[in-house]
């Protein structure tokens, strides 16, 4: 489901004097290509629109590679800065949105690199509590579950958990995980059903025998 | 529906809201500046005075290490004086040199207590460092007494007469020239 909401841009009605000054344009009928030009000039506000504009997007898929939300905010604070210094070479090919959200998801991977033996054991460690000594009683517990699908989540291979929690943000299409990730579209939608594929089979094993 | 619920759980694993002053965060660290990195011609200059340190413990650490082990009780000069030949070796030495006048050449050849002796005290101090060392007084007491040997005379030999050898004389032999009837064809000759 994408909800990346465009913000709606209601233009004010032109004065009838033409002597008048004009009335002050809102910031939300300003489109992302006219932002960048004026960051490109040196304007720190307009680049702190642009912030303003995606940084759900942007800190949800650094949490999605870093699942860490301390992590996750150094990262995106570094996309940011990053995009600032690299203005001049944005091109216009893509949108500003994707062009952004993949000096994200570089900025986040390489923290993830620094942090990968963090990831590791805390995914262990939530692996091992969830371990499946539990009664059939117990597992009938939605908490339980839901700790369960976390667990089995984070436990996935990068390459399928990424694109399982980039795909559920709620901020990124397939297109553009598609562009962050480097692969081609029907790799993101595979990986996706893919990973489903493996939480569910994983679920059974651990006792869920309802999992369809 | 279990499609839905694994969904649902990455869904909320992601949906925190981001901070809300990351604005603030992010305009600080443009104004800050880029971070210092280590760049090439800042690691280079570390990087070689850290060589040069290296090298440097290198060496004062063989040195020190080689100082140790030349300890003055064993200083190359009294290594020296030990492999000189004594008196009592250059006795025995004489008294190895071969004579044909001697009928028990054969008997003073064979290792005695002596040569050994001798052939020990020549060895290099490191092969000998891995024997037992024995306090240079109890090696003395063990030494053997000096033999006493009279000079044999060698008598030199005589040089032999020049051998005669007689010139050998060559008749010289007469050839007849061949006739024609000898003679073969020039065909023939190959």
């Amino acid at each position: 489901m994408y909800l990346g909401a465009v913000a709606p841009c209601t233009l004010p009605r032109q004065p009838s004097v033409p002597t008048a000054a004009p009335p002050p344009v809102s910031i939300d009928c300003v489109t992302d290509a006219e932002l960048v030009g004026r960051a490109r000039l040196g304007d720190t506000a307009a680049f702190g629109e642009l912030v303003d504009r995606h940084r759900s997007a942007v800190f949800r898929a650094a949490l999605a590679a870093l699942d860490s939300r301390a992590d996750a905010e150094d990262a995106a604070q570094d996309a940011f800065v990053t995009a600032w210094r690299r203005l001049g070479g944005f091109r216009g090919d893509a949108s500003f949105k994707t062009w952004l959200l993949t000096i994200a998801w570089h900025e986040a991977i390489n923290h993830r690199r620094r942090a990968t033996r963090w990831w590791r054991r805390t995914a262990d460690e939530e692996y091992d509590v969830e371990s499946p000594s539990r009664s059939p009683e117990q597992t009938a517990a939605d908490a339980e579950l839901d700790a369960a699908l976390r667990a089995e989540i984070r436990a996935l291979p990068p390459k399928l958990r990424d694109a399982l929690l980039l795909a559920q943000t709620g901020e990124h299409r397939y297109e553009e995980i598609s562009v962050m990730l480097d692969i081609p579209l029907g790799t993101v939608k595979w990986r996706v059903s893919e990973a489903r594929r493996v939480v569910k089979a994983r679920l059974r094993a651990r006792g869920y025998s309802d999992v369809g | 529906m279990w499609d839905e619920r694994i969904d649902q759980a990455a869904r909320e694993m992601t949906s925190a809201e981001p901070p809300s002053d990351l604005r603030a965060r992010v305009r600080a660290a443009i104004d800050a500046g880029p971070p210092r990195r280590w760049r090439p011609f800042v690691l280079v200059p570390i990087a070689a005075s850290l060589v040069v340190l290296i090298a440097v413990a290198v060496v004062v650490v063989s040195r020190s290490g080689l100082a140790r082990r030349l300890q003055p009780g064993v200083s190359p000069t009294n290594v020296a004086r030990r492999l000189q030949p004594s008196a009592a070796d250059s006795n025995v030495a004489r008294s190895l040199q071969p004579s044909a006048a001697d009928s028990n050449v054969a008997r003073r050849l064979q290792p005695s207590a002596a040569d050994s002796n001798v052939a020990r005290r020549l060895q290099p101090s490191g092969t000998r460092r891995s024997q037992p060392s024995r306090p240079p007084r109890e090696i003395d007491a063990l030494a053997p007494p000096p033999v006493d040997v009279a000079p044999v005379p060698v008598t030199s030999l005589e040089a032999p007469d020049p051998l005669a050898v007689p010139t050998l004389t060559v008749t010289s032999i007469d050839v007849a020239p061949l006739s024609s009837e000898e003679r073969r064809p020039e065909g023939e000759i190959k």
